[in-house]
């Protein structure tokens, strides 16, 4: 079913608390990301080199992926490669069975949401926790995610008190208590138990140095620490192009991800994890299992272009800095994956017509191109989707837009001939009055009308430029 | 100096007096404007739908129209963006094309750049010949495509300041986004009236009497939900503020 | 490394919410650790076993002070749950982000940063580096083979209507005790 994008926008901008959490997280994250990035000094540099080292990877893929997959299992890891969605959570659901797990503790993982693996896990009989707390609250809500780095970001402290209290088993007086240092206490609490408990933990991953088989883990709440540290079997979930070559380019891209995600120089927590449990050790997980994810990467590798949308670190600042993510927030895009990267992820990963909204969902206004980290073109991108979503061979339907072709093909032969344009154009605006009169709005396409609901239309000059211009050189 | 004016279809139909406006700026400068007679539109509006095949046709068009002119002058910075930045783009296939329009490319200036960049001392000397009134308050509204494709930022900030009848103050967020995007704002109109009411937002926050920017595109979204909330602020292209204060 | 990064490293491990305190000699060091322990009316507390912490004799203070010990091997997690301070030795010192760097190995467990309420870092200022870069170019095969992690203030997360709340999962205070002496 395709995504209605609009639809889905007109009731994002009614939601009143919606619309002030997206202005208080806007403002938020980017005024932090803009102190932080006034304190690198040499951060354009940085930029350049990170995608020039994302551009080395994307073209060596298969190689750096070999070197990975060595370096992890030196160190004792399992890997598995999956190839789709469905292939990665039957490899995680076999790790669990073959160990007779019940509890499985989650940190939070973009590449988990994307493979729907809690509810494929909880259909095979596992007990799966969140514990990302506002990936908690989701789950509790039974919702997705609204935005990369700030999942819950849609949530009221008022909302999220009536869910503990219902969905935690906590007494009827708890839901009057919505004092967030309290709420995130009862998680804390309660999580604390989980993580205990749980005998699998699965995480995703940030970035996997292949020289190294090194996995790195960035977060702020120490739920990735619980999760890699208690279970006695760690999980890691990655996309492919998640790696790095070297050792020293992490310095690197620690240093662009928390800028841009959240304004930290740092985040509190990031986890170098070097295999499993050492010997001498005395905590920490026995058994280390990697699952690389393609779902649809590699067919993306071909487009010289569309290649470099792999290269995200999912820091989130392109949909902070955009004006329309900003106005409808991350459920408009109807995925799991919002905003400028997810409106160039999205139609690459499921393809038109399911996603054809998505390229269209920006302005065009290059602000995501600007903040990029690694910069990617996602303008340029997002004008080249367009065009593959327009071309009639890609869609299943030839005929999908006939009236919309029609016009455009007539619009290009008419501007392509001066003569045609002079004649026709002042015919056409001298009948714009149409368009103000109460009946038009009756017979006009939906769009055309509510166009003009929101927009006063300018008042029409009596003569065009070229014409005064003609006056004038007599 | 002699230029050759791309007045863009928007204000050719829509807006001519600001073609007007930008003629007797340039004019005032002592630079000879010519309008090249055969010129309809840059093709932008098909290409940033899609519809790559039809916004070469057009563009094909233009470069044809432009291709004697020793010099020209757009007022957009939109469509300066396109013919400098897309068209390359867009003519992959076709060399010929292609090398045409990097030709033309090099030799085309966004209005407000050609102000200070190429005609910078002779303006100044122009202006300053204005007689001081009760000071106007303006803000600035940077267009997207300038901003960022074209990197012009603080010249047409630096031309309003020259005016001594003007008080240039800053918006908030005065770089971002209007929500116009051409088609985008037919295509989603309740996000792009949502985008504007930001935008008009934090120019009634900083109390300035009239919008001022570089493409008419914003201007005409922006004064649409202007005139739907019945707001007492003007939307002026640029050329519109500087021939008033450049006098008769 | 050079402790001319240390007002550099103070000034970013404070900003992001850690205590930070210096010890001059051995001795001062030993008192220090008491005073901030006492700050926090901290009764039992979980300490790693490293060379340096061992060196500093710290287990006879601290139980004249009234405060108590718990140890524990792997898996005794209901043992390790009862400390209410984790103490451990720093490896690094990343200046420009205010960030400890803990690496793991015996008597080094990563529950001793993670369980307990409150994290005190013992950090030699002779450890104190510049920069990620400078963290990342030490060629320090150790790290590369080693499951090691960076920690850079308290557990926080905003994820209830972007409110700042620190100790989410791990500690809610993080304290940095820097050993100027060699």
């Amino acid at each position: 079913m395709p995504i209605h994008f609009r639809n889905n926008s007109v009731r994002a901008l009614s939601d009143e608390f919606l619309q002030s959490a997206l202005r208080r997280t806007g403002t938020h994250f980017r005024q932090g990301r803009n102190r932080a990035v006034e304190a690198t000094p040499d951060w354009e540099e940085l930029r350049s080199r990170a995608h020039e080292i994302k551009k080395e990877v994307i073209h060596h893929l298969n190689f750096y992926l070999t070197q990975l997959i060595e370096n992890v299992e030196r160190k004792g890891g399992h890997v598995h490669q999956a190839r789709t969605a469905e292939e990665a959570c039957r490899v995680v659901e076999g790790i669990a069975r073959s160990h007779r797990v019940q509890t499985i503790v989650k940190s939070k993982s973009m590449v988990s949401e994307e493979i729907e693996l809690n509810a494929h896990l909880q259909k095979a009989g596992f007990y799966v926790v969140e514990t990302d707390l506002g990936e908690f609250i989701l789950q509790l809500a039974g919702e997705k995610p609204s935005h990369i780095i700030a999942p819950a970001v849609h949530k009221s402290r008022e909302q999220v008190a009536m869910l503990f209290a219902q969905k935690l088993g906590l007494p009827e007086e708890m839901a009057r208590e919505t004092s967030i240092e309290a709420l995130t206490e009862i998680a804390r609490k309660y999580l604390r138990g989980k993580f205990l408990q749980a005998e699998v933990g699965v995480t995703g991953v940030n970035f996997a140095v292949a020289e190294t088989g090194t996995l790195v883990i960035v977060e702020n709440e120490g739920n990735a620490r619980f999760t890699t540290t208690y279970p006695k079997v760690h999980i890691a979930l990655m996309g492919i192009e998640k790696i790095i070559p070297r050792w020293e380019d992490l310095s690197i891209f620690l240093t662009l991800l928390p800028r841009s995600a959240t304004g930290q120089m740092m985040t509190s927590y990031v986890s170098f994890l070097n295999g499993s449990r050492g010997e001498d050790e005395e905590d920490g997980p026995v058994e280390l299992h990697l699952v690389l994810l393609d779902n649809g990467r590699s067919k993306m590798l071909k487009h010289p272009l569309l290649q470099q949308t792999l290269y995200c670190i999912r820091c989130g600042a392109c949909l902070n800095f955009c004006p329309v993510y900003q106005t409808v927030g991350g459920h408009a895009y109807g995925g799991v994956y919002s905003g400028p990267i997810g409106a160039i992820l999205t139609p690459q990963m499921q393809g038109f017509p399911h996603a054809l909204p998505l390229p269209y969902a920006s302005s065009l206004c290059s602000a995501c191109a600007d903040v990029c980290p690694v910069k990617i073109p996602i303008p340029q991108i997002l004008l080249s989707l367009r065009y593959q979503s327009r071309k009639s061979d890609t869609l299943p339907f030839r005929s999908n837009f006939p009236l919309e072709r029609l016009a455009f093909y007539s619009w290009s032969v008419l501007l392509s001939s001066p003569w045609l344009y002079r004649w026709i154009f002042p015919l056409l605006l001298r009948f714009s009055w149409l368009l103000s009169h109460p009946l038009f709005s009756r017979v006009a396409p939906a769009i055309l009308s509510s166009y003009l609901k929101e927009h006063a239309l300018p008042s029409l000059p009596s003569k065009s430029f070229y014409q005064r211009w003609k006056e004038y050189e007599r | 100096m002699r230029v050759s004016l791309f007045v863009t279809c928007i204000i050719d139909y829509l807006f001519p007096q600001v073609g007007v406006a930008v003629v007797k700026t340039l004019q005032k400068l002592g630079v000879e404007v010519v309008f090249p007679m055969e010129q309809t539109c840059c093709g932008q509006p098909a290409f940033n739908y899609g519809y790559r095949d039809e916004a070469r046709r057009v563009a094909r068009h233009c470069l044809k129209a432009l291709e004697k002119s020793e010099c020209v002058v757009c007022p957009s910075g939109s469509c300066t963006a396109m013919i400098r930045h897309h068209y390359s783009e867009l003519f992959e296939n076709e060399p010929e094309f292609q090398k045409k329009s990097q030709e033309i490319a090099c030799r085309t200036f966004e209005f407000t750049e050609f102000l200070t960049r190429v005609m910078k001392t002779s303006f100044l000397r122009e202006v300053t010949r204005t007689a001081t009134e009760k000071k106007e308050k303006v803000c600035y509204h940077d267009s997207c495509h300038l901003s960022r494709e074209l990197g012009i930022r603080e010249e047409p900030r630096a031309l309003l300041r020259h005016l001594p009848g003007i008080e240039v103050v800053e918006m908030e967020k005065a770089d971002e986004c209007c929500g116009f995007g051409g088609l985008f704002s037919a295509y989603l109109p309740e996000v792009a009236g949502a985008i504007a009411d930001g935008k008009i937002d934090s120019i009634l926050k900083c109390s300035a009497s009239s919008v001022v920017a570089c493409d008419m595109g914003c201007l005409m979204h922006l004064h649409g939900r202007i005139a739907r909330r019945k707001l007492p602020i003007q939307c002026l292209h640029i050329a519109e503020v500087l021939t008033k204060w450049m006098g008769e | 490394m050079n402790a001319d990064f240390l007002p550099i490293f103070t000034r970013s491990a404070e900003a992001v919410g850690c205590s930070v305190d210096t010890a001059e000699t051995m001795d001062v060091a030993r008192t220090k650790v008491i005073q901030i322990l006492q700050s926090y009316s901290a009764k039992v507390v979980w300490m790693w076993t490293t060379p340096l912490l061992k060196s500093m004799n710290l287990e006879e203070e601290l139980l004249d002070s009234g405060i108590t010990f718990v140890s524990g091997k792997a898996g005794e997690i209901h043992l390790w749950e009862q400390g209410e301070v984790g103490i451990t030795e720093v490896d690094y010192g990343i200046a420009e982000t205010g960030t400890m760097v803990l690496g793991g190995g015996a008597g080094r467990p990563r529950s001793a940063s993670l369980l307990p309420s409150i994290h005190l870092g013992l950090l030699p200022v002779s450890r104190i580096l510049p920069s990620l870069k400078s963290f990342f170019h030490l060629n320090h095969s150790a790290f590369k083979s080693n499951t090691f992690f960076f920690i850079t203030g308290p557990s926080r997360t905003a994820d209830i209507e972007q409110t700042l709340t620190l100790g989410v999962h791990g500690p809610r205070r993080v304290h940095i005790l820097l050993l100027a002496f060699s």
